[in-house]
């Protein structure tokens, strides 16, 4: 018995942030480069008042619909995220609610930023394969915007908001299911990427509104998210590469097996880089940023969607998926796709407010 | 050569600037090409150049070019 991914959907905000909007705010020659580097043009924005609970629950009501599940047979959802509805409860109690779902089904968050959906899938297969969970939906979510100041040159051109749904069932197909995870944590980076003035440590205040201004002409406050992009970039290139050899040596696989290797949406350089290190070959490397941004959270899970969307993945495919970010944490995931591969969800990935039945 | 004169020709190439010529107190606000991508190239050259690797916490560190001969002298030290 494994377990494996039976339908994925994504949903993103109406709101558009253009390079042609942050060159009125931060001048043309700073985005073309940045642009250069990070291979956006256009970020999803949500409006205020739109949350990541709103997004998840919007594409988890298209794949069930997709997928014919009924309610009470979801035993099991996990909210990923740290944009949360609320710090308590569980933005999960607050979507099995919204979602309609039966009483017997546990509900709970996970608070991971970029690297969660490895971490949401570890859990869940964790979950169904000891049969305490038989049917499991997983909600990855972010609405970073929300928490950028809109004066943070280096990370207001970067991030754009969404959410993703995710079925995970059993199966007795040979073969199919997951690989093998692995999943790391190096706690003192927690400090590069972090927004001070958050929880419980360091509460809002009147004193934490202050704003303050880098050598770079970053406008930051505590109250809002603050990332050392150097060092952040630095750790990826060599942790990242590091961490795939790892899990394919595990495995024992090679670059050669895979079939399409996932990276989480950073930047374009980034990835590209990654890829370079890797040795992985053109038609193995699969992007979706360009018009959507860094999706924190939401990215990889929305990158595996797409990916269906446009026939990237075929009966017996082998997948790799790599996640990383705040923490700094990562993930890594390596799937066989079932033979039997039921089509993508073909639904519209656009928000519709109150689509489900409680918004 | 000092650490400052091999970095020299560093920043040109990173830049693409011929003209630039570099301090100990030069930092991003005297360069405004110089960002957090910018940063990242320098490290990369300067780890090529040196046969060195920085940490992730001395990247994190670097705020002008004195504190990025201070992290090469580091990592040299190590080597």
């Amino acid at each position: 018995m494994n377990t494996v991914i039976t339908g994925i959907h994504y949903c993103l905000p109406e709101g558009h942030i253009t390079n042609v909007d942050l060159a009125h705010r931060f001048g043309e020659k700073a985005i073309n480069s940045i642009s250069r580097m990070s291979g956006i043009q256009d970020r999803r924005v949500a409006p205020e008042g739109v949350t990541a609970a709103d997004l998840a629950a919007c594409a988890a009501e298209r794949l069930l619909t997709a997928k014919g599940i009924r309610r009470e047979e979801i035993d099991l959802v996990i909210f990923a995220s740290q944009t949360p509805d609320y710090q308590i409860p569980a933005t999960a109690c607050v979507l099995h609610e919204r979602l309609g779902l039966g009483q017997d089904c546990a509900c709970f968050d996970i608070n991971l930023g970029c690297s969660s959906f490895p971490y949401t899938l570890a859990t869940a297969h964790g979950y169904l394969m000891s049969g305490i969970a038989h049917t499991a939906l997983l909600l990855n979510g972010d609405t970073i915007s929300h928490v950028i100041h809109p004066g943070d040159k280096s990370l207001a051109t970067l991030h754009g908001d969404a959410a993703t749904a995710t079925l995970m069932e059993t199966t007795d197909e040979s073969g199919a299911g997951f690989v093998g995870f692995r999943l790391g944590t190096d706690g003192s980076g927690w400090r590069h990427i972090v927004m001070p003035s958050s929880g419980a440590r360091s509460p809002r205040r009147l004193e934490t509104m202050k704003e303050t201004v880098d050598a770079s002409g970053n406008t930051n406050s505590p109250q809002h998210l603050q990332m050392n992009g150097a060092a952040v970039f630095h750790f990826s290139l060599y942790k990242v590469p590091e961490v795939i050899r790892g899990a394919l040596l595990a495995c024992k696989l090679t670059i050669d097996d895979i079939d399409l290797v996932l990276l989480h949406q950073a930047n374009r350089t980034m990835d590209d880089m990654i890829y370079k290190s890797l040795k992985v070959p053109a038609e193995k490397q699969f992007y979706f940023l360009e018009h959507v941004g860094n999706a924190a959270g939401a990215s990889s899970p929305m990158l595996l969607a797409e990916a269906w969307r446009q026939g990237r993945l075929r009966p017996g495919s082998l997948v790799l998926i790599a996640a990383f970010g705040n923490g700094l944490s990562w993930g890594v995931t390596i799937i066989r796709w079932p033979k039997i591969l039921s089509g993508p969800v073909d639904a519209p990935t656009d928000y519709l407010p109150q689509i489900d039945k409680k918004a | 050569m000092t650490i400052i004169e091999r970095l020299q020709p560093i920043f040109r190439d990173v830049f693409d600037d011929s003209n630039l010529d570099i301090t100990g107190g030069m930092s991003p606000k005297d360069y405004p090409s110089w960002d957090s991508v910018g940063t990242v190239r320098l490290v990369l050259s300067v780890e090529q150049e040196f046969g060195i690797r920085l940490t992730t916490d001395e990247v994190a560190g670097i705020r002008n070019v004195a504190d990025l001969v201070k992290s090469i002298e580091n990592a040299l030290h190590k080597v």
